[in-house]
């Protein structure tokens, strides 16, 4: 799966699925595929899967609302929040750690090893349950922000866009889902 | 040095952010040089911010582009059928509208105007007594009201009158009372009778 580049080319396919072009479309799923999935994997653990493909058959029949010459990502993270809250809010779903999530069809297995993972990164590893741990017990608005901005790379601009708040609550929940983090990685630290 | 924390701490999230120019960065990295509260802070942030990044991103299974296309025409199924449907309601639901408005006009209007109009003549007879008994009433109240009118008026013209007379002789009594009272002082002052 390849990132489309944020530019003319982009456009043109947004264009062509608009007119109703399945391979343009296809090409638009290819590109986000992994990151709405990554995101709602993040909001909402189990389930992720099916929750990315109805945020893609969402974004098929809102593509006419989208403005032509914008970037999608914020356009398709704005419907993926708000799908991923719908679930939350439907099931009900507890704000559990992703790590003791055992219901999620062996997704584990499908997560690729993020490097070498000997000894060596035996901390970092620690650090990554840790942190996982920790974001799964933030509140969803928090948690939010921080996959977009810190997992996705989302920009702030593109954050306020996509969960439609301004740019200096966007910035507010940032700093204090981090501060959050910080106060659960402190013992880490020191160690 | 508690001081320099609280000045400093609030930097923190900035300098995470990347916004922080170089020179509070510098200021900051001193102090946590010194302080070992903020430099665990620091540290925290920074662990924090690069686990997030590095957290490992999740695939989603081989057949995720056919599944969302699957669910596109489904989706559309649905839609049409909803349509479909809605298109059958309102069908219905106009011939049922349109029948039971000529069913009513046919069966049930002509009794119905009969006996709307019935109803507005009896509310119309009804009422034509009484309507009858408070135009008595006021025609009563307004004879009555006559004569009470005609003593008033007279009692006006009186009250205009008496006016009018004391104030044309208001005047005139004054002179008069002025007049006298030197006249009175002048008799008073004369020779003759002062002797």
């Amino acid at each position: 799966m390849q990132d489309l580049a944020e530019t003319q080319e982009e456009s043109a396919i947004i264009a062509a699925a608009r007119a109703g072009d399945e391979d343009a479309f296809a090409k638009i799923v290819d590109a986000y595929g992994r990151r709405v999935f990554s995101y709602c994997w993040r909001m909402c653990g189990r389930g992720a899967e099916d929750l990315a493909q109805e945020v893609f058959v969402k974004l098929y029949f809102a593509l006419g609302q989208f403005e032509p010459g914008r970037a999608l990502s914020p356009f398709l993270f704005r419907i993926a929040h708000n799908h991923c809250l719908d679930a939350l809010r439907r099931r009900r779903v507890p704000t559990v750690p992703l790590e003791s999530d055992s219901e999620c069809g062996g997704l584990g297995a499908r997560i690729p090893d993020p490097g070498p993972t000997p000894a060596e990164s035996a901390k970092r590893s620690e650090v990554g349950r840790a942190v996982d741990k920790a974001m799964g017990s933030l509140p969803p608005a928090y948690r939010s922000v921080l996959v977009m901005r810190h997992v996705e790379g989302l920009s702030y601009e593109e954050i306020s866009e996509a969960l439609n708040l301004p740019m200096a609550t966007v910035k507010i929940r940032i700093h204090r889902g981090r501060e959050k983090l910080q106060q659960m990685l402190r013992p880490l630290v020191s160690t | 040095m508690a001081n320099a924390c609280k000045d400093l701490r609030p930097l923190i999230q900035d300098a995470l952010d990347g916004e922080l120019a170089e020179g509070g960065l510098r200021r900051l990295e001193a102090h946590a040089a010194e302080c070992r509260s903020c430099a665990a802070e620091l540290a925290a942030g920074r662990l924090a911010v690069a686990a997030l990044a590095e957290l490992p991103a999740p695939e989603p299974g081989p057949g995720f582009s056919a599944a969302v296309a699957r669910g596109i025409a489904m989706a559309e199924v649905r839609r049409g059928l909803a349509r479909v449907r809605l298109a059958w309601a309102a069908v219905v639901g106009t011939c049922a509208i349109s029948a039971l408005l000529v069913a009513g006009w046919r069966v049930i209007s002509p009794a119905v105007l009969a006996g709307a109009g019935a109803w507005a003549w009896d509310i119309a007879r009804s009422a034509a007594p009484l309507a009858e008994a408070l135009g008595e009433a006021a025609l009563t109240i307004a004879r009555g009201l006559v004569p009470l009118g005609g003593v008033a008026a007279k009692l006006s013209w009186l009250g205009l009158g008496w006016l009018a007379v004391w104030y044309a002789l208001a005047p005139a009594v004054l002179l008069l009372v002025v007049v006298g009272t030197r006249t009175g002082r002048r008799v008073a002052r004369c020779p003759i009778l002062c002797a």
